[in-house]
């Protein structure tokens, strides 16, 4: 019986509308997949190299070793963020005669599928490949990797499980998050080293096989402890639950009122973004990333390289504003028919969503702040990207929305490639072209530091003229609204 | 009211809609039925410029919809889900309309009260948002966000489709109810001939894009129509 309902599963993805829709952007973001995997696989593979070449003096297993706990936990946080619990999918199967122990399995199964489980591959393969040989054989780092797989598992079942009871109980999610948030200050003050337990930990996975065994167990009890309350609590109720925990919340945004008719906007917008998964989870994700700054500010390297900082600043300072502004327009093609019809003052509509774009820029530049002290050129640079990313790239972010036929599902999770096109890498490529094609001129003809406060004159002048652009924005929508509500209609 | 001259919409070279002339009178009830595909929605989303016509004009109180939009203040509407913005709750819905017409909370309280026979008010303010609510309740919401604004021109297309039969012998007696209170120029469409006689005075049928019979106060329009669709 699992294996036919795997083959359900199996055909529901196959036949989902995302992929078979348009073959030649899957193509596109197949090779891009490709280039990332291969961009980790190198990564993995050259590993020592770059160990080496930070400390010269420590031995590079030892050091990743050390390293992988870390890991660990932020996997598990950005599971507790993001990863989805399967719920729906078995309702159609609920009222058959299906054992309700099989059901449970499947589900549980499922989770084996999540995209986490599968992403540190690209690394640590490699990274056994380079190592095998040197100090222990093939067979033991086969059994290391086996067992950061099952450390991989452990936690997707944990999340899983906590997911699935806080939906009676959310103070679960919150002590989850505390305690990985409690690891992490401990190990930072120095009261609790998870450098010194990861490192004796996978060493020992390394050299001992039979260390495997406490992933093993751990796993086996967590999905124990999984299939027990599945196989109790598994309802119809439990299944529509777990597609949405829907209270209506934002009440706080009442005072938006006072603000007039673009108040009634952002108001909308605001509900829009807090209140469908796929915009809500895009939250969580663009913070996450902000992790990513210690890596790269964190080397003095960088530091020199402006073009490179410039290109990062616009990433993390437009974090969100990337996400949300490559379909801007057509989030609300649900309800898009609805928009053309009342009256609406379409200049004071898409203000609104220039000022959310401007505020999530503003959010994530002071996010960004405490990272100058890794180095003042980090703010100046920071600075410019900042008024370039709200001046510029949000009007043309904009000015592109109206150029959107595709109805957006909302529903679906923040890592969907639904309504991804090549268009939509497009522009984000443009984003980081414009700055540059300020900036590289005025740094030949003057110097870098002229050039970055080009950047931010350009962007300057880009809010100066913003209600000429928002107007001329507008006029746009207008002229190719019909169009726009045409394709929004189109189920996929 | 409703002024339709020389309108024509087709689809990949196929005429799905061809009016040559249509009048629809202040204060008139137009009804419209015919079989799916007839192009009933196509001519809704015409009269509300949601779509492009190939050649001809809607005229609203004398103005082309496509030029001015003078209409959207005085004119409510519920095709399809399309209408209705499945992440707010009924009660945000209503109030998120009523400020786009200005109107303030109490005003669209007021105004909602009078139709109570579709969602009471407890229902309105429940906290469940309109994406979470059966298809009958979705409906009930579009149709009250249509109606609470008093506006001077209503077009519902098959308001009667996935109501109960209580909520659908109240949606008739209400809208026969606003034809006395501020007597707004209706359009609507239906599949159910006996709902749609109760409503309307005036009925066509439309067939492959075409008007082809035009019944007008005549007492045995349920007779003919049931005739005409009879096979």
């Amino acid at each position: 019986m699992i294996k036919e309902l795997i083959i359900h599963q199996w055909k529901s993805t196959l036949r989902s509308p995302n992929l078979s829709r348009d073959r030649r952007s899957n193509i596109f973001i197949g090779i891009l997949i490709f280039i990332m995997i291969l961009n980790f696989f190198f990564l993995g593979l050259f590993m020592n190299d770059l160990l080496l070449e930070f400390y010269p003096d420590k031995n590079p297993v030892t050091l990743f070793n050390g390293f992988v706990v870390y890991y660990l936990l932020a996997d598990l946080f950005l599971r507790l963020m993001l990863q989805a619990v399967p719920g729906m999918s078995i309702q159609p199967y609920l009222h058959l005669n299906i054992n309700r122990a099989t059901l449970a399995h499947y589900l549980l199964l499922k989770s084996l599928g999540s995209v986490f489980n599968y992403i540190p591959f690209a690394v640590i393969i490699p990274f056994a490949l380079g190592n095998s040989g040197n100090q222990s054989s093939t067979g033991c780092w086969t059994l290391w990797i086996v067992g950061i797989y099952l450390f991989l598992l452990f936690n997707a079942y944990l999340v899983v499980f906590v997911k699935r009871r806080a939906l009676d109980k959310p103070i679960l999610e919150i002590i989850l998050g505390l305690v990985i948030l409690a690891l992490g200050l401990m190990d930072y003050y120095g009261v609790y080293s998870l450098t010194d337990s990861s490192t004796s930990l996978f060493t020992n996975l390394l050299n001992n096989p039979l260390f495997l065994f406490l992933p093993i167990i751990m796993l086996g009890l967590m999905y124990g402890v999984n299939f027990h309350w599945l196989r109790r609590s598994l309802s119809l109720e439990q299944v529509e639950k777990s597609s949405g925990r829907e209270r209506s919340s934002l009440k706080g945004f009442d005072f938006l009122d006072k603000w007039g008719e673009i108040g009634i906007y952002l108001q909308l917008e605001l509900k829009l973004i807090f209140r469908n998964k796929r915009l809500k989870q895009a939250i969580p994700g663009s913070l996450a990333m902000l992790l990513l700054g210690f890596v790269i500010y964190g080397y003095e390297e960088y530091q020199n390289m402006l073009f490179f900082l410039i290109y990062m600043g616009i990433l993390f300072i437009g974090m969100f504003m990337v996400y949300y502004g490559q379909f801007v327009l057509a989030w609300e093609s649900h309800y898009f028919d609805k928009i053309l019809t009342e009256k609406i003052d379409l200049l004071l509509y898409i203000k609104a969503k220039y000022r959310i774009i401007q505020i999530s820029c503003l959010v994530f530049y002071l996010l960004l702040l405490p990272f100058s002290l890794f180095g003042e050129i980090i703010f100046y640079v920071n600075s410019a990207v900042f008024l370039f990313n709200i001046g510029i790239n949000a009007l043309y972010l904009l000015w592109t929305g109206t150029s959107n036929r595709e109805r957006i599902d909302l529903s679906a999770s923040y890592f969907t490639w639904q309504g991804k096109k090549g268009r939509q890498i497009g522009i984000v490529f443009m984003l980081i072209i414009f700055p540059l094609l300020v900036y590289l001129p005025v740094k030949f003809i003057v110097n870098e530091y002229a050039g970055i406060i080009a950047i931010g004159i350009a962007g300057l002048i880009g809010l100066l003229f913003s209600r000429t652009l928002l107007e001329k924005i507008t006029k746009k929508m207008v002229r190719y609204k019909y169009e726009m509500a045409e394709g929004f209609r189109q189920l996929s | 009211m409703i002024e339709v001259n020389n309108l024509v919409k087709s689809y990949n070279g196929k005429v799905v809609l061809d009016i040559p002339e249509l009048t629809i009178p202040k204060g008139e009830c137009f009804g419209l039925v015919g079989n799916n595909g007839a192009g009933k929605t196509t001519f809704f989303r015409l009269v509300l410029d949601l779509i492009l016509a190939d050649q001809g004009v809607v005229k609203s109180k004398g103005l082309n919809v496509r030029e001015s939009e003078e209409w959207k203040s005085y004119t409510g509407s519920f095709l399809d889900e399309g209408f209705l913005i499945g992440f707010l709750t009924p009660a945000e819905y209503f109030e998120f309309l009523g400020k786009v017409k200005n109107k303030t909370k109490p005003e669209v309280y007021m105004e909602l009260e009078k139709f109570n026979g579709l969602l009471n008010g407890e229902e309105v303010d429940a906290k469940k948002y309109i994406r979470k609510l059966s298809r009958g309740n979705q409906n009930k919401v579009g149709i009250m966000a249509a109606l609470f604004t008093r506006p001077d021109v209503l077009v519902l297309d098959e308001p009667f489709a996935n109501l109960d039969p209580t909520s659908v012998s109240r949606l008739i007696k209400i809208l026969n109810g606003i034809k006395k209170e501020w007597n707004p120029t209706m359009l609507i469409s239906s599949h159910n001939l006996n709902h749609i006689t109760e409503v309307c005075e005036r009925i066509d049928i439309l067939e492959e894009g075409k008007i082809i019979r035009d019944i007008k106060d005549n007492p045995n329009a349920l007779r003919d129509l049931e005739d005409y669709f009879a096979d």
